[in-house]
């Protein structure tokens, strides 16, 4: 098993594609970083609004290494799904198109270890894939931007909130959020192998998974009562940003942060039970089907 | 002799399409197989049941007297194969590939084995170039040295020469020769031609649409002073009864409306007297010469067979 | 004998003060003497934001002021949010300008402290401030409240507790209120994780809510001199 999963690891290291991701974050984040380094004014202003009204802010300490992080993954983590379906989507499906699954059937493991070691090579490379974020869009961010406090712009239902998170107690959120986005990418990457157990190019199942997470994402953003109520629950796009949740600071009674708390740590809990229930979910189908599919390709 | 495949009964349905009905056969240890038939005629789906690339609706299959299903791991362990195209990761070299299904069946090579294997199919100078530069001839014979690179007992070779030029061609056809008579394997090997399977293969089955036509040794089937006699009569299971219980009995297939019946070609003239004073209303009976013959005839009739496997 | 004269001086001195008192020019003038002998300071504080949609950590702060009405706000460390004009919470620049017309309303009690009611009106109609009305203690000579109305910011409140540093009219801690608009930021620019819990059946009728900071100062120094650079 664990000889396979070396294999794969090594087809998904020699394959160009693999790199598309690791260049397209790499661009994204370098670009962030310089437009903030030269314009980060203009972007604090449109967060501040009208709080400039009654407060001064030095502006320069409050666009440190750790907010230019967070606005980072807040873009970054919308458009790494794409970049992990690119992947996962051609699991199966690019070994059916290239025509060496019926080769990799006929060896002597069976279709589920074949699922199973597909699944934890997407996995490690969500995994690579946001352990490059970090480097890139924190410890980079860090170097350039330097540390300071971190200041959080919330919409929370009807409220707008600013939330302030003293630089010594940042890091382990991140830590957390990176292991968060990790479990919540993972659900894409399962969606991508599901769906490319059922095709034979690897162009299809890339595109419908990007195509659903799309969909649901926009669903799940409309704000209507009615589908945040009923819908939104149900759709896994909306626990995919659970990671903020590790910004979400508690307060006292006076409106304090308190330090080292997390404001809801219940509902990232069980976003996350709700998220790895989706990998399970995913997977088990495409083993199931897998199994009983003929391979005709 | 040790059989090391051996098909009962297989049947095969895609929804209404029946692609293997009812075949049977025994490939024995030491065998190179001969699997004739046209294009759709099922040998695909019968080898890719064998590989358990498709689930069988019914039947049974054995390999290595072990029933397959359960036994999927070991038997696969011990069994090569090349489908069709024998399309590789184009983008790893012939040695990365060899290395990389030699280690999917839990072997660490050195480099200098694998570089032997590649020397066996004639590409080790190649072994760093990249597949997706391979012509079709280069990669059908790494997909036969990825195929052996677990020293399986059992080859399957799925149209192994098809889209190759004449050289080519040739190569393929020394090399099977070469692993059966130096390496006594076991070589199951299918094709569309009868010039192929003549000269490589010591045992053959011809299927045709889905069914099994004949079976048996390529040197008594192809024996030149044995004829296929086509018989159609106005009521052709009574006839079949009768030739099943007669003299005739030996090599006698229903299909269609029709009866095939190998006989001596010397004793076409005696099986007509033998009908008529059975008072069978015959319609037809046609020597039809050869069993080359016969497979042309088979595959002239039926160019318009849908391909279903590829 | 003695306590009489004792009890009759006493009475005189009273009467004295009242009558003195009474008088919330000299009032005015006598505590803006006392703050004036204050030509700088510097202290460290402990400023507490108290505003409905600030989440905002404790933040050390050091405040300077040099005479005239040079005052600064720095933060120790991190990012900080300071009150927007945050000469309106030193107190020392509340008589910057000369030119008042001061009215007197009363009397009344803070904290159980009695306190003279003074407003000053700018004669200068031209000036931001509308109004300031003092709450002044006449027997420490103490602003204890003071409230300003200006055309732009609105009304805010300051009002201050003195302990040590009570001789120099300083205050050991102040409360600074203001009124703050509605922060909202537009939704969907953030992406935010819903999880479940928000509550919209807080009303949201009012466009100005008010806001607090608190300031606890300490380690005051005074009339050290201050370089003028750390205004800049």
């Amino acid at each position: 098993m664990l000889n396979l999963l070396q294999i794969e690891l090594y087809k998904i290291y020699k394959r160009p594609r693999t790199y598309i991701a690791f260049a397209a974050i790499t661009a994204i984040v370098l670009i962030f970083q310089f437009a903030f380094k030269s314009d980060g004014q203009s972007y604090m202003n449109l967060m501040l609004q009208n709080v400039q009204d009654n407060f001064e802010l030095d502006k320069s300490k409050a666009i440190n290494g750790y907010f230019m992080c967070y606005i980072i993954l807040n873009t970054l983590l919308v458009q790494v799904p794409i970049l992990v379906a690119l992947i996962a989507g051609d699991a199966i499906s690019g070994e059916a198109n290239m025509g060496t699954l019926r080769l990799l059937v006929t060896k002597p493991f069976s279709r589920t270890q074949l699922i199973v070691v597909k699944f934890l090579a997407s996995f490690l490379f969500t995994i690579i894939l946001l352990l490059w974020m970090a480097i890139l869009a924190l410890f980079v961010s860090l170097l350039i931007f330097g540390t300071d406090d971190l200041l959080i712009f919330r919409v929370k239902g009807e409220e707008s909130q600013i939330l302030q998170i003293t630089q010594d107690d940042v890091i382990w959120r991140y830590f957390a959020a990176f292991g968060y986005a990790a479990i919540a990418l993972t659900v894409i990457a399962s969606l991508g192998i599901l769906l490319s157990v059922f095709a034979e190019n690897s162009i299809g199942p890339i595109v419908a998974t990007v195509c659903i997470v799309l969909f649901f994402t926009i669903v799940s953003n409309i704000n209507v009562p009615i589908i945040d109520k009923n819908i939104k629950p149900w759709l896994f796009t909306s626990y995919l940003v659970g990671w903020k949740g590790f910004f979400y600071i508690g307060v006292d009674a006076d409106g304090q942060p308190i330090k080292g708390s997390i404001e809801n740590w219940l509902a990232i809990r069980n976003s996350l039970y709700i998220l790895i229930g989706h990998i399970g979910l995913f997977i088990g189908i495409a083993i199931y089907s897998f199994r009983k599919k003929d391979i005709l390709s | 002799m040790k059989p090391i495949i051996e098909v009962s009964h297989l049947c095969k349905k895609f929804k209404q399409f029946t692609a293997v009905d009812d075949v049977n056969f025994t490939v024995y240890k030491g065998d190179v197989f001969g699997f004739l038939g046209e294009n759709g005629a099922g040998k695909s789906t019968t080898i890719r049941m064998l590989l358990t690339l498709i689930e069988p609706t019914s039947g049974n299959i054995a390999l290595f007297g072990k029933n397959l299903h359960k036994n999927r791991k070991e038997i696969l362990s011990q069994v090569g194969a090349v489908i069709e195209r024998p399309d590789l990761y184009k983008y790893l070299t012939a040695l990365d590939n060899l290395n990389l299904f030699a280690k999917m069946s839990g072997l660490k090579l050195s480099k200098n084995v694998l570089l032997e294997q590649l020397d066996l199919v004639g590409l080790a100078d190649r072994y760093d170039s990249k597949v997706k530069n391979f012509s079709q001839g280069m990669k059908q014979r790494l997909g036969i040295a990825v195929s052996l690179v677990h020293n399986p007992e059992l080859i399957i070779l799925d149209e192994p020469t098809n889209g190759l030029d004449p050289q080519g061609i040739a190569d393929i056809r020394n090399l099977i020769l070469k692993l059966s008579h130096e390496r006594g394997k076991t070589i199951l090997v299918s094709s569309h031609l009868l010039s192929e399977i003549e000269i490589i293969a010591n045992r053959m089955l011809i299927m045709h649409k889905g069914k099994k036509i004949v079976e048996g040794e390529v040197n008594s089937l192809l024996d030149p002073s044995k004829t296929i006699v086509k018989i159609e009569t106005a009521n052709i299971q009574h006839t079949f009864d009768l030739l099943s219980n007669s003299i005739w009995s030996e090599d006698i297939k229903i299909s269609d409306e029709q009866i095939l019946l190998k006989i001596a070609k010397k004793d076409v003239p005696f099986l007509s007297r033998f009908l008529i004073e059975h008072h069978v209303d015959v319609y037809l009976i046609q020597p039809l010469h050869s069993l080359e013959n016969y497979f042309l005839n088979l595959t002239k009739s039926t160019t318009n067979v849908e391909s279903f496997t590829n | 004998m003695r306590k009489k004269t004792t009890y009759i001086l006493s009475l005189f001195i009273i009467v004295q003060q009242f009558t003195h008192a009474q008088n919330i020019n000299i009032l005015v003038a006598n505590t803006k003497s006392k703050i004036e002998q204050v030509k700088d300071y510097t202290a460290l504080g402990k400023m507490k934001t108290n505003v409905a949609f600030l989440k905002l950590p404790i933040a050390n702060v050091k405040v300077y002021f040099k005479n005239p009405n040079k005052f600064k706000l720095k933060s120790e460390k991190g990012v900080s949010f300071v009150p927007k004009g945050s000469m309106n919470i030193n107190l020392n620049s509340i008589f910057t300008e000369n030119n008042f017309t001061i009215i007197d309303a009363g009397s009344e009690k803070i904290d159980n402290i009695p306190v003279r009611v003074a407003k000053l009106l700018p004669n200068d109609d031209n000036n931001d401030l509308v109004l300031t009305t003092l709450y002044i203690d006449p027997v420490r000579l103490l602003i204890l409240k003071s409230k300003t109305t200006t055309k732009e910011s609105g009304t805010y409140e300051l009002k201050m507790n003195y302990n040590k540093y009570a001789t120099y009219s300083l205050p050991d801690k102040i409360l600074f209120s203001f009124n703050t608009k509605d922060y909202k930021l537009p939704k969907g620019i953030t992406f935010d994780f819903d999880d479940g819990t928000t509550n919209s059946s807080t009303p949201k009728t009012e466009k100005y809510k008010k806001g607090e900071i608190e300031i606890l100062f300490s380690n005051y120094e005074i009339n050290k001199g201050i370089s003028d650079d750390i205004f800049k």
